[in-house]
């Protein structure tokens, strides 16, 4: 417990001097920024009741888009340094030697990497509620479960990228993590294009990708937690027709298990190469 | 009771007579569909008595940084088998006894030389006080020690290496694997280095050194062994290894090929370079006879310098012999 403590305060202290809380900056004021965007386009049409009600709820819903993708983004760049780029430039030749366990090493970068990524998609998670609230005067608490689930997102893609990181080079690595985002980002418009052009294939193959990289199961439920604030028109658009089934509770099971799953994978692959 | 017998059964690990043994160690690497493989290290048989110097030398490419990562548990051996200390290298209580220093390393450039040491010191399994004791000590020891604040990025290559030397030896080891340390290093530099793994040996520590510079080892080393292509090529006490083949070098008043020719009679020559030649010859006895020879073939000697071979001498001629 000890080494992966000191190997997971190490990789903290060096991202922070890294200022990645520079890039964490820009994110947030990216956050804020879109939130005034929002209400400036709002403004516009401040006579509109309804421009007034749905404006701040589009908003929070883009908004958590916006903060998955940073979140995600912030801990795929950080994983998948970790131990590929540690290898190529052998600072862990000094480390694998002392007494400490492979898994150790595998097991203190993921808690380094994760609590510094999770720190920060909270961080503009609240500012995000915080902005809609001072900015548009709405707050929407009773959404407080799907930030908990957006939280679930840099988790799945930091813990994949550090999967791939213990056996592929840096560079590997990083278009590997890419392929596998781009794999689940890619469900959603091949079930749209499904339902539109009534084409079953691309349906299933939407269907299977949802279990190569569980992304959609987190994305359904976020929504679904959302769904008291989706204003009734969008309900009603083809897009939401691909969600007409309530999320079940095992999808989120599912995807702990995945993320369980790889990391086990992880340190597996990481405890049988040579260093 | 059980206290003592535990340091009892420490003291016992002590005292075994060989810190590194190896027993028909192979490794080879294969490429991603196995069509290819290389055999870095062949069936080597390596035994590094305790509490000496041990120089492990070897062309490029011989195999010296496998062995040495198989010892350490970072490659996994094809076939073979070693004890490190006495035990397997996967005993934590074993590693805690090693230190290392990587030929290519980078530290985590982002913390100072004092944060480093207390981060390796911690992994290690070492508590505070000790920390608060040995830090500044081994920093004093490499000539660091006024630059214990400062990050490792603004250290030169010749400073990484001397941070990377303490930190091999901070939670003071039984065994110290050193390859390639003095590298980066200048002649005071590699004085130091020198003087501070006499110092360890003469606290009964054993150092596997592998190094290229060669005139190092010979003056720090009791024992060595040279590989080529992954095999030991040999091994044993550096002075009876080079007592074996005396050397003698030579200055002739005027070059002539009569004497060379005469001269290659009863040695090797090694190496000519107009009136000045270096000869081997197979023994002590056979120093008077080189010298006979070549006054009866009408040379006239302005130097004749017998001498012990170096080890760069042995090192070419084992390499070159097993071509």
């Amino acid at each position: 417990m000890r080494a992966i403590c000191l190997i997971a305060s190490l990789t903290l202290k060096e991202t922070i001097r890294r200022r990645l809380w520079v890039a964490s900056l820009l994110a947030s004021l990216a956050v804020v920024g879109f939130v005034f965007v929002a209400k400036m386009g709002a403004s516009v049409r401040a006579h509109d009741p309804i421009v007034q009600s749905v404006v701040p709820r589009i908003t929070l819903i883009l908004g958590l888009d916006v903060v998955k993708f940073f979140g995600s983004v912030m801990a795929m760049t950080l994983a998948s340094g970790a131990i590929a780029l540690e290898i190529e430039r052998g600072m862990l030749y000094a480390v694998l030697y002392k007494p400490v366990h492979r898994y150790q090493v595998v097991l203190g970068k993921w808690v380094g990497v994760l609590v510094f990524a999770l720190v920060n998609t909270l961080f503009w998670t609240v500012l995000l509620y915080v902005s809609v609230r001072v900015m548009m005067g709405k707050s929407y608490l009773e959404t407080w479960r799907a930030p908990l689930v957006v939280l679930l997102y840099p988790v799945l893609f930091g813990t994949l990228t550090l999967f791939f990181s213990t056996f592929a080079s840096m560079g590997l690595t990083i278009a590997l993590s890419i392929i596998s985002a781009g794999v689940a980002w890619s469900e959603k418009p091949m079930r749209e294009f499904g339902i539109v052009f009534d084409i079953d294939t691309l349906m299933n193959i939407a269907n299977n990708v949802r279990w190569i990289v569980p992304m959609n199961h987190l994305r359904r439920w976020v929504l679904e937690e959302m769904m008291v604030i989706v204003p009734e028109r969008m309900l009603a658009s083809q897009r939401f027709q691909a969600f007409e089934n309530p999320p079940s509770g095992w999808e989120i099971g599912y995807v702990f298990g995945y993320i369980a799953v790889v990391l086990a994978l992880a340190v597996l692959v990481f405890g049988k190469r040579d260093v | 009771m059980v206290l003592s017998e535990q340091s009892e059964g420490v003291e016992a690990d002590r005292m075994t007579q060989y810190a590194i043994e190896t027993y028909r160690l192979r490794k080879v690497y294969r490429s991603l569909l196995r069509r290819q493989s290389v055999v870095a290290v062949d069936s080597l048989d390596l035994k590094v008595p305790t509490g000496c110097v041990f120089g492990f030398l070897g062309p490029n490419g011989a195999g010296k940084t496998t062995t040495i990562m198989m010892l350490l548990g970072n490659v996994y051996p094809t076939s073979g088998s070693f004890r490190v200390l006495g035990h397997s290298i996967s005993d934590m209580g074993v590693r805690r006894r090693i230190g290392f220093l990587p030929e290519k390393f980078q530290f985590h450039e982002l913390l100072t030389a004092e944060e480093l040491l207390w981060f390796h010191g911690r992994l290690a399994g070492m508590d505070r006080q000790s920390l608060i004791r040995r830090v500044p000590e081994v920093l004093e020891q490499v000539g660091l020690s006024e630059r214990a604040r400062s990050r490792v990025r603004e250290f030169s290559k010749g400073m990484q290496q001397r941070l990377g030397i303490a930190q091999a030896i901070l939670h003071d080891p039984d065994l110290i694997i050193l390859d390639e340390p003095t590298s980066a290093l200048d002649p005071l530099g590699r004085r130091d280095v020198r003087d501070l793994i006499l110092q360890l040996k003469s606290r009964g520590k054993t150092v596997f050194l592998n190094s290229h510079l060669l005139s190092e080892v010979e003056m720090v080393c009791d024992e060595v062994a040279i590989l080529r292509a992954g095999q030991v090529q040999r091994q044993g006490d550096i002075e009876m290894l080079l007592q074996v083949h005396p050397v003698v070098d030579v200055e002739l008043r005027a070059p002539s090929e009569r004497v060379m020719q005469a001269v290659r009679t009863v040695a090797r020559v090694l190496s000519e370079n107009g009136t000045r030649f270096t000869a081997e010859v197979q023994g002590e006895e056979e120093i008077p006879a080189l010298a006979r020879c070549i006054v009866e073939a009408g040379g006239e000697m302005m130097r004749f310098a017998p001498r012990r071979e170096s080890l760069e001498d042995l090192f070419v001629r084992v390499v070159e012999e097993a071509k």
